[in-house]
């Protein structure tokens, strides 16, 4: 699965850690789902896609 | 549950913190434990133990030991970051598949194959081991990777 997590983050100007602090994870986390390692939970894209106030399929893709 | 965002902060989760202080503390109870028992089976002629005393002395130490190896089911039940958990469900599997297959491998040997057979806590040694490092490795990829 693809995801826009790096690009939103980056947007924000949000480091791994920042992003990791808000969604209550560790960094390792944010890092392999960053980097395609690790499709979250249902529950944990909710999370995700409630910080950024977007809808889950906008951020996660089918690759 | 909501915590505080710095609980994150660090290098390990909370639940991750708990562990390793639990362990650490039953690492202590067998490091002082071991030393007196292991002296007074090496002085079993001046002290000699009758069964079952002798049985239940030998246990001590493998009890602090038992509790590490609870202490990783309790930890896995502590654990919110799905992430870390499945990395360490990952580790677990790693390190039961390493320290079954030495197990086999070396009864095998000794039944068979002429080699010495060892304690079977030897085995436990090769899991916390494997663990341990396969932990590590983890640790490394994902420093790679950022």
């Amino acid at each position: 699965m693809k995801n826009r997590l790096k690009v939103l983050r980056a947007e924000r100007g949000w480091s791994q850690q920042d992003l990791a602090e808000r969604l209550e994870v560790s960094r390792q986390s944010v890092n392999a789902i960053e980097t395609g390692k690790y499709d979250p939970s249902l529950p944990l894209a909710f999370r995700i896609a409630e910080l950024f106030d977007m809808r889950i399929e906008d951020i996660f893709q089918k690759g | 549950m909501t915590r505080p965002a710095s609980s994150y902060s660090a290098a390990f989760t909370p639940a991750q913190r708990r562990h390793n202080r639990r362990s650490l503390a039953a690492l202590a109870v067998y490091a002082l434990v071991l030393p007196p028992i292991v002296w007074l089976h090496a002085h079993a002629n001046a002290y000699p133990l009758e069964q079952p005393w002798l049985a239940l002395l030998s246990l001590i130490p493998a009890l602090p030991l038992i509790a590490i190896f609870l202490n990783f089911a309790r930890y896995l039940s502590e654990e919110s970051d799905e992430y870390i958990r499945l990395m360490v469900m990952r580790q677990i599997l790693v390190a039961t598949t390493v320290a079954m297959c030495c197990a086999v491998i070396w009864g095998f040997l000794s039944e068979l194959g002429g080699m010495r057979p060892i304690a079977n806590y030897w085995i436990a040694v090769v899991w916390v081991v494997t663990q341990s490092t396969w932990g590590l490795v983890q640790r490394f990829r994902s420093r790679g990777d950022s």
